[in-house]
């Protein structure tokens, strides 16, 4: 009866202690969890600019717009590979405006701080320290990169098909569509890589139009006295002028261009915001203005407000830092491209990353959508292209007149002689 | 070449001669008293520009007030690295090391530049604008303004010079310091005021200039190259002569330009070089 007694009591407290640990093992189980303290899984991309050197003014809105871009993926979650959500880490090097400074600058990127994707921008720099990337098997944007950039031999070497200079291509190519009386045209460039550029696409752009180029004329890009090489192309009275200067420079050459009786065209490739254009030039002689549209300001359906919201997010964070230059905020969406390129890919392999940007997808960026192609004036399919606005000053105002779409420009590229 | 492009070039060579004098005429009186080639004076030129942005473009002070504290402060400025660079090694033995002094400071005030006011490219809104048009020849306003500014600054420092009881003691300075000591001269006082009054120059230079060009602190080299080349065509230390070589280096590079575009860049070196091996004193300049 004892030994009863004892069993019924062993028995009864192994099942209370069992139910007792069940429940505690139920109840964990649905009471709320602690938060884990994870590790912030980061992409490491290593990013140069022109900070300084003779580059330096475009350094700075370019390095902001690159951060900008970061910024926003990294508010709206990161980018997210298997389950894992990564923020972009960006490294920042200055490349001094130069190849051999864009070399030292990629070398510390690669070795030193190990980065696993790279961001450039101005065209000596990147072309000089391609190399560096290919022989580390990293896949390498840069905005401004170029066609000798996106060699044959720089298979991870990824640039814009459209860059400032290609902008005076399409120029030659549809002004004469949009304004038929206007027949022959004239170069007014800076003495720099993007002006020597400038002119070979014009020359290209004029071999699809068949519009006539009469001048073709460079200064040094110190230049303040525009006078003598206005007066030098007047003489040749073309009906439109290219200018490619910086953004203050352009608008003193308009003024001059206005000043000695010049009453055609004027184009330049976004250097005319009216609210820096019209510091120079009055109404009346910036009425006509021919440039690249104002994304931001220019009531353009097309672009995606995304990009006025990382703007305002930006400049919001940033309060000390000049405000953002929109003529160069285009350089932020190679972080756009490379971001949903590696989510797609849901991997961090170059080679992964590579097939995505190569597979013939488009990418949703601020600018609209982006495809890659060689378009016949780039050595390999590895440029980014976009629909391509042009716009005008009326009344003060930058306003759309015309749209061309990614695949008119690529037509327009076949036809290059 | 048309009469009318002629008289067009001719007109733009003579405008940008006359900005080149700017420039060079406070280069040209700090060498003639302190026998320096201020290599920083394009600096002082950068920050003349500068004064303008702000006073008159930002905050909107009348034009010539803005242009007279500007040239005000550049001077004081002045006064100050007179005092704390160049005294201290005023004897002809430290001839060399104020030489790289004024290279030092090209380095000291376009970084502190850059800090301070940031590699962005600024538009000072035009003044004076309009342009007068004399037989179909087209002379923007705020050109003729350069002109008449120039004229007026050279006008009035040679007049000083010439007539000033301080421009008396600058010209005995430039003549023989230790002479000029003896008769009771400050010398100390005298290369001061002219080290002042140097930098004022470049300083009106760019505050003027501001208007029609673009503002950034990389501004200073360009001007000192042109000022350099001014002052060795037309003679080192000869105000007459910076005159002079600036308007000669404005004519030739506008119907150099003209004729044969981008190179004529390439003159203002070889004009450099052969005057410096067939006169090397310049124009008008002394032995």
């Amino acid at each position: 009866m004892r030994k009863k007694l004892a069993n019924f009591h062993m028995a009864t407290i192994v099942s209370i202690v069992c139910s007792v640990f069940i429940a505690m093992v139920l109840l964990a189980s649905c009471a709320p969890k602690k938060p884990v303290a994870e590790e912030p899984k980061v992409i490491k991309m290593g990013a140069h600019s022109s900070l300084t050197g003779t580059f330096s003014l475009y350094g700075l809105p370019m390095k902001q717009a690159i951060q900008m871009a970061a910024d926003q993926i990294n508010a709206k979650g990161g980018i997210n590979i298997k389950g894992n959500n990564y923020r972009i880490e960006l490294i920042w090097e200055d490349n001094k405006s130069t190849g051999e400074g864009g070399i030292a600058a990629v070398q510390k990127l690669v070795t030193q701080d190990k980065v696993q994707f790279l961001i450039g921008t101005i065209t000596d720099c990147s072309v000089a320290s391609a190399p560096i990337a290919e022989a580390n098997k990293i896949v390498y944007f840069s905005g401004a990169g170029g066609p000798d950039f996106i060699a044959p031999a720089n298979k991870h070497c990824f640039t814009y098909g459209i860059t400032t200079s290609m902008w005076y291509f399409v120029y030659a190519c549809r002004l004469p569509e949009l304004f038929p009386d206007k027949k022959s045209i004239a170069y007014l460039s800076f003495d720099t890589g993007f002006g020597r550029d400038g002119g070979k696409w014009v020359k290209a752009g004029v071999s699809v139009s068949g519009l006539q180029l009469v001048a073709e004329e460079y200064f040094p890009a110190d230049t303040t006295e525009f006078e003598p090489y206005v007066t030098r192309i007047l003489a040749k009275k073309p009906d439109i002028v290219f200018i490619n200067a910086s953004r203050a420079g352009a608008p003193q050459i308009a003024k001059v261009l206005r000043t000695q009786g010049f009453k055609g065209l004027i184009a330049g490739s976004s250097q005319f915001e009216p609210s820096t254009a019209l510091k120079v030039l009055s109404q009346a002689e910036a009425e006509g203005i021919i440039d690249g549209l104002d994304p931001v300001k220019g009531k353009v359906p097309y672009v995606s407000p995304d990009l006025a919201e990382a703007i305002s997010a930006y400049e919001a964070a940033h309060p000390g830092e000049p405000k953002i230059l929109k003529a160069t905020a285009f350089m932020g969406i190679q972080v756009q491209i490379l971001a949903e390129a590696i989510k797609a890919a849901q991997s961090l392999k170059s080679d992964d990353v590579i097939a995505v940007l190569l597979s013939g997808r488009q990418f949703d960026t601020w600018y609209g959508p982006v495809g890659f192609a060689g378009g016949g004036l780039y050595p390999t399919n590895r440029a980014a292209f976009w629909r391509f606005p042009i716009s005008q000053i009326q009344s003060g105002e930058l306003v759309g007149i015309d749209i061309v779409a990614t695949d008119q420009l690529l037509k327009y590229m076949s036809k290059v002689k | 070449m048309s009469a009318t492009d002629f008289v067009q070039v001719l007109i733009n060579g003579l405008v940008v001669g006359v900005v080149y004098i700017l420039i060079a005429s406070g280069l040209s009186l700090i060498f003639s008293i302190m026998r320096i080639v201020n290599f920083a004076h394009g600096e002082f030129y950068m920050l003349g520009a500068f004064g303008i942005y702000y006073l008159y473009a930002q905050l909107h002070i009348p034009f010539f007030v803005s242009l007279l504290v500007t040239a005000l402060a550049v001077a004081l400025l002045g006064i100050i690295v007179e005092r704390l660079l160049f005294r201290p090694f005023r004897a002809p033995e430290y001839h060399t090391l104020n030489m790289i002094i004024s290279v030092g400071l090209i380095m000291l005030m376009e970084g502190i530049g850059f800090a301070i006011f940031k590699p962005v490219e600024r538009v000072v809104n035009n003044p004076w604008p309009g342009s007068i048009e004399i037989t179909s020849v087209v002379l923007p306003l705020q050109r003729v303004f350069i002109i008449l500014g120039g004229i007026v600054i050279i006008v009035c420092l040679f007049a000083f010079v010439r007539w000033s009881k301080i421009g008396a003691a600058m010209r005995a300075v430039a003549e023989d310091e230790q002479a000029a000591a003896l008769q009771g001269i400050n010398i100390n006082s005298t290369r001061m005021t002219a080290f002042a009054i140097g930098c004022a120059l470049a300083a009106i230079a760019g505050g003027l200039m501001a208007t029609g060009i673009v503002v950034h602190p990389g501004i200073g080299m360009a001007a000192i190259f042109r000022a350099f080349i001014v002052v060795v065509l037309g003679g080192l230390g000869s105000i007459a002569g910076a005159a002079l070589g600036g308007i000669i280096l404005g004519l030739i590079e506008s119907f150099g330009t003209y004729f044969i575009g981008y190179w004529a860049t390439l003159i203002s070196f070889l004009l450099l070089i052969l005057i410096l091996l067939v006169r090397p004193k310049g124009l008008l300049g002394h032995e």
